[in-house]
């Protein structure tokens, strides 16, 4: 599904140039469940970047089901982000002028959704997640652990085919965190998104099928 | 999806109150002034247009700047021109008292053709236009005039009496002329009322100019062929002394920008300009505020891109954003129009604004062209800005050069504080300038002069004449009063009347010089120094050929002496003695140069024809019996117009009413601008104190004292406010001493006066700014850091 080849990343600093990605070769299958480790500064949010097409790699190709990444414009970016990538992030990056509702209504509305099913489609995942009682509440009224469920909620409502999290539980306590890595299985397993991961913690990662180590910008 | 957009938006201005309410509020007083000024220009723009004839009306105009003409010209034209279909001569003549039972008034009467009503389609709210000027008899009122003498009542077939008796029949009343239309007749009445008349008719003859001629062409009628037989006439039929003249035929569409009373250009183009200022500082604000609050919203932009929103869908969202402010705006302004209507009506008499033109298609046009174009300019940068951000950096709520992009913001807020800074240096040396004006030494006496008008036209002239001179005997016995003096003008009204003086010696030098006729009292009533020779003696049998001239006409006359010295008007044979010379007091405005000045002698004080004016000078403080004798004199003398006084300071003062007027409307603009400027920067530290809490509260957290960082809040701010100083200063400096240019007596523009222009917006910039600043700064830091 997702095919990197030779991707490398630099920034330029100073006269010289800072590496942080070297030659990365990756190849993530539809279903997976992958999750990437590394110390800080390795490389690993640049890498989930570049697979969200958040960034773009110094050179290297990245196909996404077997289409060339690199010479799409942002028209067609713009429709990937719509359809087919959702992205969880640690800080939740919840819109705060918008009620939980209207957060995870929000990529409905991108995608041009008639209004009736938007409705059903949010009722279902609010249904899902346990948080009707909480839909009208703007996120400053929530918890961390439910914030980040609206995000995930969010991620998932415009059914996409894989879902990017960076450091998903970095900002919760091991209970919520517990949580939300069930729910990331459970997505995996029952709706079969596949899923890719940035995590510091071993316990996270025992949730997926498959540990990416990177180190000095290169995996192991 | 409009409609999330416009609840987004409605949220986000709501979170951000206070922003949003400058944003609004300075909005608002902007447009309302811009309201009034598209108004008011509107007005003055004039409107000839509802003459149905426009295409084909011509003035028949004498060389290439005389708007009028010889009386018997259209005549022969309308008799032997074919191409030449209708035409109106218009005269004024006099201004009659007009009586209907027991009102009266007094109207300037447009003498015209029975043609007139063909050629200029005024529509007839009674009556009908081919009879309207049938005969001697007829008069045609318009609307207003019409409603002073009979109220709402048709007023056909009602006679109307002048007050040498004359009798007319009202046989049309117009409809309410447009009040930008070029010509604006008060009444009608036919030209042979003229022509019968012994005064006017050794006048119309083929030389004396006086006469307003507009004729109507055929369709397609060759104009250079009528100029080329108009120059036959003047060869065969023009007086001796007129034959150089050349008629041309200016059409009626340019006549108002040519021969308008009013000085057009200046006045809409001025206006036009401050409205442009004005819109230009609410859309500065506007783009600012936008900007400043754009960049705390990076973040959510970015989230939205990743969550698949496409950039139109985040243009979008900005344009809803700043549009329904504007929006807001727009309708808050067009109601403080509407209700401050009144009071600008109250300011600039004459205009008449009113409301139906707040509704007229062609105003809400502009008004919703100006809200587009705000939300263009202000909704667009920050938009496209920010929805280019690279995704990465973005989602981190990071910036990419982030400071360079102030530059702009930067220089919007030197270009606000330039025009503010502008705007009170001017109107500061504009009242000083008025100040020094009105407390200059006119040299003469001013202050204990009082002065009375006697063109009160007395219903018995010759009553009056021996009450009024029985009352200057009466005066001159009064132990308050010093001196007394009839006399043509009094100073501040002296009347543009110039002819040519040729010296009686071997130079035979030329200069023309300004007219004037007092008595032997006049000198001494006004206190003018005498330099050379003595005043008018009371007799005028020794004084009837005698002249006295100003300093400044002696000196071009390039004497240094006035001994043995005489004059004689250009053309005129009489030789007229020099007998002094008076100091050059100022006849008029100080904004005028002292001209050659030559007064002419009538008789010891006593009423004398267009002698207007009756001069008393009062000892200090004795002004009150004085005045019960005049109250008491005049009012046994019937006359139409009613007895009033004033001193000569008053009469003088009136001249700067204008300069004053517009020094009223700039004071205003000084302080919209200001405040417009100074709601921008209250807004732009309020945003910053909000986006720098943290900050402040690790620092206060650190130590810092509160001035430290109320400076730091503030400093940059001031800073621009110091550059737009720093611009703003030379450039009212060079503005303003153009315009002094066009005063003959000015002040020069001191330094301090720029200096105080720039300390004062100094100040006001400091104070609204540490109002936020020092809020900001006195926050507790536990709170500022429980918010993150």
């Amino acid at each position: 599904m997702i095919q990197l080849r030779h991707i490398s990343k630099h920034y330029p600093v100073g006269f010289g140039k800072n590496e942080i990605l070297k030659d990365v070769d990756l190849t993530i299958f539809e279903g997976e469940f992958v999750s990437i480790m590394g110390p800080s500064g390795s490389g690993k949010s640049t890498l989930l970047h570049i697979l969200g097409l958040l960034e773009e790699p110094s050179s290297g190709d990245y196909l996404f089901e077997g289409e060339l990444v690199n010479k799409m414009n942002e028209k067609k970016r713009t429709q990937l982000h719509r359809g087919s990538i959702g992205f969880v992030f640690q800080a939740y990056h919840l819109i705060d002028e918008l009620t939980v509702y209207e957060n995870i209504e929000t990529p409905l509305l991108y995608k041009n959704i008639p209004g009736a099913e938007r409705k059903s489609r949010v009722a279902d995942v609010l249904d899902r997640f346990n948080m009707v009682a909480k839909k009208d509440l703007f996120p400053n009224q929530l918890s961390g652990g439910q914030q980040q469920l609206v995000g995930i909620a969010r991620a998932i409502v415009a059914e996409p085919r894989v879902i990017l999290a960076d450091e998903p539980t970095g900002n919760l306590h091991s209970d919520q965190a517990r949580v939300i890595m069930q729910l990331f299985k459970h997505l995996n397993e029952t709706d079969k998104i596949t899923i890719i991961q940035v995590t510091h913690s071993e316990q996270n990662a025992a949730f997926g099928h498959r540990v990416i180590e990177i180190r000095d910008g290169k995996i192991q | 999806m409009f409609r999330n957009y416009l609840k987004i938006a409605w949220r986000n201005l709501w979170r951000r109150k206070l922003f949003t309410v400058i944003n609004v509020l300075g909005l608002a007083v902007g447009l309302t002034c811009v309201a009034f000024l598209v108004l008011c220009v509107q007005q003055m723009v004039v409107k000839d247009k509802f003459h149905k004839n426009l295409p084909n009306l011509y003035l028949l105009q004498t060389d290439s700047d005389n708007e009028k003409n010889v009386f018997p010209l259209l005549e022969v034209m309308l008799k032997d021109f074919p191409q030449v279909v209708n035409g109106s001569r218009v005269n004024h003549w006099d201004a009659p008292w007009i009586s209907y039972n027991d009102k009266t008034i007094s109207e300037e009467i447009s003498y015209v053709d029975t043609g007139f009503l063909n050629v200029f389609t005024y529509p007839l709210k009674y009556g009908n236009t081919a009879t309207a000027l049938k005969d001697k008899s007829s008069i045609v009122l318009s609307a207003p005039v019409a409603e002073k003498l009979f109220g709402s009542q048709n007023p056909l077939g009602k006679v109307v009496t002048f007050a040498d008796k004359r009798r007319f029949i009202v046989s049309a009343v117009m409809q309410p002329i447009p009040a930008n239309a070029s010509i604006q007749p008060k009444v009608l009445l036919w030209n042979k009322n003229l022509t019968d008349n012994k005064d006017f008719s050794p006048m119309a003859d083929w030389y004396n100019c006086f006469t307003s001629s507009y004729v109507l062409l055929r369709p397609g009628a060759d104009v250079a062929a009528i100029e080329k037989q108009l120059k036959k006439i003047v060869a065969t039929r023009f007086a001796e002394g007129a034959k150089d003249r050349v008629m041309h035929l200016l059409p009626y569409r340019e006549y108002a920008k040519k021969y308008g009373a009013l000085n057009f250009d200046f006045y809409v183009y001025g206006l036009t300009c401050i409205a442009v200022f004005i819109l230009l500082l609410v859309a500065i604000n506007l783009v600012n505020l936008n900007m400043a609050v754009s960049f705390t919203r990076v973040q959510e932009v970015a989230v939205r891109k990743v969550l698949g929103s496409g950039r139109r869908a985040i243009l979008m969202q900005f344009f809803t954003e700043v549009g329904l402010m504007v929006c807001i705006a727009l309708l808050l302004a067009w109601s403080m129009a509407f209700i401050m209507l009144p009071v600008l009506n109250e300011q600039l008499n004459g205009l008449q604004i009113t409301a139906a033109m707040l509704y007229q298609p062609s105003f809400i046009g502009i008004w919703l062209l100006t809200g587009a174009l705000l939300t263009l300019v202000a909704g667009g940068y920050p938009a496209a800005y920010i929805s280019a951000l690279k995704l990465a950096n973005a989602v981190k709520g990071r910036l990419q050069a982030a400071p360079q992009k102030a530059y702009l913001r930067q220089g919007l807020i030197i270009a606000q504080f330039v025009i503010a800074v502008v705007f009170i240096a001017g109107s500061l040396i504009m009242q000083q300038q008025v100040r020094y004006m009105k407390q200059g030494d006119v040299r003469f006496n001013k202050e204990q002069v009082l002065t009375v008008k006697l063109d009160l036209d007395f219903m018995d002239t010759a009553q009056a004449r021996s009450g009024i001179n029985h009352l200057i005997t009466q005066l001159q016995q009064q132990a308050a009063v010093s001196n007394v003096s009839t006399s043509q003008c009094v100073p501040g009204q002296f009347w543009e009347n110039y002819n040519t003086f040729v010296a009686d010696d071997n130079s035979s030098k030329e200069l023309g010089m300004r007219q004037t006729g007092i008595d032997n009292g006049f000198v001494p009533t006004y206190g003018i120094r005498i330099l050379q020779g003595r005043n008018f003696s009371a007799d005028m049998a020794l004084d009837k050929e005698a002249v006295l001239i100003n300093e400044t006409a002696m000196k071009n006359l390039g004497w240094i002496s006035i001994e043995g010295k005489s004059i004689h008007a250009k053309g005129g044979k009489e030789s007229l003695r020099v007998i002094g010379v008076t100091d050059d007091y100022h006849y008029r405005s100080l904004a005028g140069s002292i001209e050659p000045l030559i007064h002419f002698f009538a008789g010891k004080t006593a009423m004398q024809p267009s002698y207007n004016y009756l001069s008393i000078s009062i000892k200090p403080q004795q002004a009150a019996p004085v005045i019960a004798l005049l109250k008491k004199a005049f009012s046994q003398m019937p006359a139409y117009r009613e007895f009033t006084y004033s001193f000569a300071d008053e009469v003088f003062n009136k001249q700067y009413k204008t300069i004053e007027g517009i020094l009223t409307l700039i004071r205003f603009f000084t302080i919209v601008s200001v405040l417009i400027a100074c709601a921008g920067i209250f807004a732009l530290v309020a945003l910053a104190a909000q986006q720098r809490t943290r900050e402040i509260g690790i620092r206060k957290v650190l130590g810092a004292s509160i001035v430290s960082l109320v400076s730091l809040l503030s400093k940059d701010l001031l800073k621009l406010v110091g550059i737009a100083i720093l611009i703003a200063a030379p450039l009212a400096w060079w503005a303003m001493q153009r315009w002094l240019q066009d005063f003959a007596y000015r002040i020069t523009i001191s330094w301090w006066l720029l200096v105080g222009a720039g300390m004062a917006t100094l100040a006001i910039a400091l104070l609204t700014v540490s109002v936020q600043a020092i809020k900001a700064a006195l926050m507790n830091p536990v709170k500022a850091l429980k918010t993150e």
